[in-house]
């Protein structure tokens, strides 16, 4: 398979924390191009021919994201890239962070002239320690080169980058909760509409877009909108980033066009299943992701609306027969449970007694009270909680019972009525 | 503008959320964090999910703003298993502690677990299981969380009932701008709590405890003392019943906000055993008594160019004292040196009623009924006391005396109507304004008038002072008369709830407050709001207290606190006059500085 | 007072309340009472509100922490890695339950993601970051801080 790289395109190159090796390799140039030749609606308008989404999870077109906010007539706008990665099994926004951080920065300064803001933010999960060195170098040499502050590049464009840190919550990474503890608030999340581009940080239209997003953003305007947009699918344009771990051969992190099935994933990027062991499921996506089972090799992950398999953050975990599929089943809600803000009810208690029960399920000690009650708990996770979190609390619990891999969970058969 | 909601057409305005146009049309939606006194409800309890055609899947009524050609669903399927479900998870940590729960019967969770027939059992893994000791252990794995917190004498907490739905947190922001609670921690561990879990140590207004729920915050009872004292054969139990209790006790057992069901109290207390029945609204008149006269010695020795602390602001309200003593301590001397009229009467029962009568004031246990909770408080202070013996015993709120009356079976509703007893017993309309915000005003306002004029006052009712308004304004002017040489303008100011009261203590602190005299009332509506209150309150119930207040006041013959034949009695046989020495040692109190700041 | 210091480097504007909080209990190793205070005074807050803010966060701890805090990831890839039987015999061995909170001298606590997974088991000392980690390399960096 050819090799494409739009993200980790010449990482062998460049030395992080080193501005020079990274203009050397055209790191810049597509800054320049724009400051000196586009408008902010024509690099809109690129941004958005290019077909990019966002690689956080939730797949939003960019340009239309920045569209809205650019559109807003109001003086104080606001750019910030989230770079919190706290999704079980996810590992990319922290190593773009690390090995190239002029990278992020280039589309943070793109975005905010795009949008007009002239304050932008870099929200930092507060436990990335060498991330935040590279980027508190990087932003500091911007400042040197004029790339950052008063007219940038000599343009009448200011903006000023800060780092914000991140304080230790997962539900952080969800943008209206990070917008809150930017706030100097509890980080729950808000109620929306309105959305961050209409009322964000501090009650101003506000973008936040993922890191690993802003990470194409150079790429899209130093060779074309078009280029980028032929690569990957017509839906989901452009590369992701894989986290592969598990039973693999070769785990680690890869750039491969979207576009790329679940088989390829496995074989050609990670060299295949562990030798002696067999496929059990892949959990695509993190902790909140979707499972494929190899009745699925050939479906595509995307971040396209019918999408069998939805990309997420691009965590690739494959989990083998050697596993219990219940140990993974209950560190998901370990997870969810510890990590829920705790402000919802359903999300506050629910994830707290289907904890529970799963508990009782690797202890041995489930019942049919508990596969009663389990339904019941899904349901009210996946419908009627304040925020996502309760969805993805249940993702993957709701595929390991349609795939009927663990069974004690098999769907239970409704009794018919006697008469 | 129109929306369409199960199918009818409604008219609404701008700005107004789906849930408040059902709640406006009857439209049932079930609600825990949402309560039509306080912004904001946060969408937390999700019971409220109504489906629109505007919205994917469910959505919180609260939260959704009605919007033209918007389509709403209240009731189908989805939204029936949203709500039983969700109540289910909270009555998890709920069922089977009704029984000896403060809220038993008057719980808005233990209401809609009846209503929606939820069992007792869900949620709770194998709670069958267990014998009924081991449940309560075992249904929530943070009792190890649970704090409880009995350390003060007004209000009592157990986190263990709390549901997270934040109305304590916004009502005591809102309302009193005092912040004693906080959302602390996350996840399961989320719970309304003062910070670092110190005991909560604020001007114990009670508010939290109209707007909670559940039992998660609650009065502290003192049923049991008080229930105590009544068997104790060798005590004699005073009882004193505060004006606004007549207008709200009703409403426990089925009677309209507002109805007076004075004599029923008193039946009530003497089948529970009480040796006699006094009430409070005698010494409200005895406190006007004193307040009018210290009002008039201020006014006099401004208008002699002395240095005196103005405006005077009323003290029987003890959070509001409270509030001065912690927040404001630069203010204290402005403050009326009066006691309360709980204080006075339970000090005038110890002296000059035990020495009339010949009884040790040692076998006397005076128990006041109150709307209050920080009245508790305010009984147990050092200065309301004479040697080392308190003035006031136990006190009472509206809620204990209702639980207690149905304790013992009694029947409310049948009772007769009885006098209250003499002596201290006879009142005047002026005193029965104390229930109100503005009353304490009025009725001081009413015999300053005589006392500066020498004239009798014709029209009594001061209309601009009454209403809800947050601060009231005045300007009194007192006409020439046989004992006042020039008109004289009196400034005065009504204002009840804190963020009011903080309102007129900034204007005073930037020099900008010309007023003479001020009242000030803590809780909504003035004690008719107060904390010890039946649950629930709201604006309609409150107003329909007031008017049962003021129309009470016009029946009544006499009106003026310095026409009350009792008062004018104590004052002949006993006090001398107002500020008299003996006056000022048992009538009046000192305050300290208890800054926080 | 040390606490004051800190707060002086930053502007009393509320965006800054929860890096002055971090801040405050880097340097004493955890968010008291008394901080929260100070926090609320300088900050011009209610100290409910400061409270409230900082019990949310994983990384400010509000009560004074054992001497020894270790916590091991149980997320999924780690638990694809047997993280699961570490924490089993972590706890035979100090006969102590994770989040138990009765020791002054240790405590045992599950993690989150650190985005360290192809590295994991990942185990973390008192701050400090160790990867893959097994039951004997385990036991031996604990008894190191023990």
């Amino acid at each position: 398979m050819k090799e494409i790289k739009i993200i980790t395109k010449d990482w062998d190159k460049i030395v992080p924390n080193n501005i020079e090796s990274y203009r050397r390799v055209g790191g810049y140039s597509a800054l320049h191009k724009v400051i000196r030749n586009f408008s902010p609606i024509e690099a809109i308008e690129d941004v958005k021919k290019s077909g990019l989404v966002g690689r956080g999870g939730a797949g939003f077109p960019t340009g239309k994201k920045w569209e809205i906010v650019a559109k807003n007539l109001s003086k104080e706008k606001y750019f910030i890239c989230n770079l919190d990665e706290s999704e079980p099994g996810t590992f990319k926004d922290r190593v773009i962070a690390e090995k190239n951080p002029h990278q992020i920065i280039e589309g943070i300064i793109i975005g905010s002239y795009a949008i007009g803001a002239k304050k932008a933010f870099i929200y930092l999960n507060g436990g990335f320690n060498i991330a935040r060195v590279m980027l508190e170098q990087a932003i500091q040499q911007a400042y040197d080169n004029n790339l950052l502050g008063k007219s940038v590049m000599g343009a009448a464009f200011d903006l000023d980058l800060e780092i914000f840190f991140g304080a230790g919550a997962y539900i952080c990474g969800e943008e209206t909760a990070l917008i809150n503890s930017m706030e100097g608030k509890r980080g729950e999340p808000r109620n929306r509409p309105p959305f961050p581009c209409d009322c964000g940080l501090f009650g101003n239209p506000t973008v936040v877009n993922n890191g690993e997003t802003l990470a194409n953003i150079p790429f899209i305007f130093k060779k074309g909108a078009d280029k980028f947009f032929a690569i990957g699918t017509r839906d989901c344009p452009g590369t992701k980033l894989f986290c592969v771990d598990g039973a693999v051969k070769r785990p680690g992190l890869y750039e491969a066009p979207i576009g790329i099935t679940v088989e390829e994933i496995l074989n050609n990027l990670a060299g295949g299943i562990k030798d002696g062991f067999e496929l059990s499921f892949i959990q695509i996506g993190g902790a909140s992701g979707r499972l494929a089972v190899s009745s699925m090799f050939g479906e595509i992950p995307s971040y396209s609306k019918n999408a069998k398999i939805p990309l997420g953050s691009g965590a690739v975990l494959v989990i083998d027969k050697f596993q219990d599929p219940k140990n993974i089943a209950l560190s998901w809600l370990r997870f969810f449970q510890r990590e829920s803000c705790g402000k919802c009810v359903p999300c506050r208690e629910g994830t707290f007694r289907l904890k529970a029960i799963l508990e009782r399920l690797v202890n041995g000690e489930f019942d049919k009270n508990d596969r009663e009650d389990l339904d019941k708990l899904i349901w009210v996770l996946d419908n009627t909680t304040f925020c996502a979190l309760g969805k993805f609390s249940v993702v993957g619990l709701k595929d390991l019972i349609k795939y009927k891999i663990i069974e004690e969970l098999n769907p239970v058969k409704k009794k018919k009525n006697a008469n | 503008m129109q929306i369409k909601i199960n199918n009818k057409i409604y008219d609404f305005e701008k700005g107004e959320t789906v849930l408040e146009i059902c709640r406006r049309n009857d439209i049932y939606i079930p609600t825990l964090c949402y309560h039509e006194d306080l912004l904001s409800s946060e969408g937390v309890c999700r019971l409220c999910l109504v489906k629109t055609n505007k919205h994917r899947g469910l959505t919180a009524s609260c939260q959704t703003k009605a919007e033209e050609y918007m389509e709403v669903i209240t009731e189908d399927d989805d939204i029936e298993k949203a709500r039983r479900y969700n109540l289910e998870l909270l009555w998890a940590d709920h069922a089977g502690k009704c029984k000896d729960c403060l809220r038993n019967e008057n719980c808005e969770l233990q209401d809609l677990a009846r209503k929606f027939k939820i069992d007792v059992d869900d949620f709770v893994p194998s709670l069958n299981k267990f014998e009924k000791e081991e449940q309560l252990k075992v249904l929530k794995e943070n009792l190890k969380n649970r704090v409880v917190d009995d350390a003060n004498p007004s209000i009592y907490r157990d986190n263990q009932y709390c549901i997270g739905c934040r109305r304590c947190i916004n009502a005591c922001k809102q309302i009193q701008t005092i912040e004693s609670f906080g959302m602390n921690y996350r996840s399961i561990e989320t719970t309304v709590g003062t910070p670092g879990e110190v005991p909560l140590d604020c001007i114990f207004c009670g508010q939290c405890t109209l707007y909670c729920p559940t039992a998660a915050i609650t009065e502290k009872d003192n049923l049991k003392e008080v229930e105590e004292a009544l068997m104790d054969n060798s005590k004699m139990t005073i009882f004193q019943v505060a004006p606004s209790v007549k207008f709200t006790l009703g409403e426990e057992f089925g009677f309209d906000p507002g109805t007076l069901v004075e004599g029923k109290i008193v039946s009530a207390l003497r089948e529970l055993g009480a040796d006699l029945v006094f009430d409070t609204t005698f010494s409200a008149d005895l406190t006007i008594m004193e307040e009018a006269h210290e009002l008039i010695q201020r006014i006099t020795l401004k208008s002699q160019n002395h240095e005196i602390k103005m405006p005077m602001f009323t003290s029987c309200c003890p959070s509001w004292v409270l509030y001065v003593e912690k927040y404001w301590p630069q203010f204290l001397g402005n403050l009326s040196s009066c006691k309360s009229p709980q204080q006075m009467l339970g000090a005038l029962i110890k002296t000059y009623y035990a020495e009339k009568n010949k009884i040790n004031r040692d076998k006397i246990e005076v128990i006041s009924v109150m709307p209050c909770t920080a009245k508790k408080y305010e009984a147990g202070r050092e200065e309301m006391s004479q040697n080392g013996d308190q003035e006031v015993d136990w006190v009472m709120t509206t809620r204990e005396f209702a639980r207690l009356i149905k304790s013992k079976k009694i029947n409310f509703e049948k009772l007769p109507d009885s006098d209250f007893d003499q002596a201290l017993g006879i009142h005047t309309g002026a005193g029965i304004l104390f229930g109100s915000t503005g009353g304490v005003m009025e009725a001081a306002l009413r015999t300053a008038y005589e006392t500066i004029t020498c004239e009798e006052l014709e029209k009594l009712d001061f209309k601009s002072i009454r209403g809800d308004g947050g601060i009231r304004e005045a300007e009194i002017t007192i006409p020439k008369s046989k004992c006042l040489l020039k008109p004289l303008t009196i400034k005065v100011a009504v204002a009840h709830e804190i963020r009011n009261a903080k309102k007129i203590l900034e204007k005073l602190d930037r020099g900008e407050c010309d007023y003479d005299f001020v009242e000030i009332m803590a809780c909504p509506s003035g004690c008719l709001g107060g904390g010890g209150q039946p649950i629930p309150t709201n604006s309609k119930i409150r107003a329909m207290r007031r008017k049962g207040i003021y129309d009470r006041d016009k029946n009544l013959s006499i009106r003026k606190s310095h026409e009350n034949e009792a008062v004018q009695e104590v004052y002949k046989n006993y006090l001398g006059e107002p500020g008299s020495e003996l006056a000022e040692k048992l009538l009046h109190t000192k305050y300290f500085d208890r800054g926080n700041k | 007072m040390i606490v004051n210091k800190i707060l002086l480097e930053f502007k009393p504007d509320k965006n800054n309340l929860l890096d002055a909080i971090k801040a405050v209990a880097r340097s004493k190793g955890f968010f008291s009472n008394e901080d929260a205070e100070k926090t609320a005074s300088y900050f011009k807050l209610s100290v409910a509100e400061v409270f409230s803010v900082a019990s949310f966060y994983d990384e400010i701890k509000t009560k004074e922490p054992s001497n020894v805090v270790v916590k091991f990831c149980d997320s999924p890839n780690c638990q694809s890695k047997n993280v699961e039987k570490i924490i089993n015999e972590i706890e035979i061995l100090y006969r102590q339950k994770v989040g138990d909170e009765n020791n002054r001298k240790l405590k045992i606590e599950r993690m989150s993601c650190v985005g360290r997974c192809l590295d994991g088991p990942i185990m973390m000392v008192n701050g400090n970051i160790y990867e893959k980690v097994n039951s004997a390399t385990a036991i031996d960096i604990l008894s190191n801080y023990l």
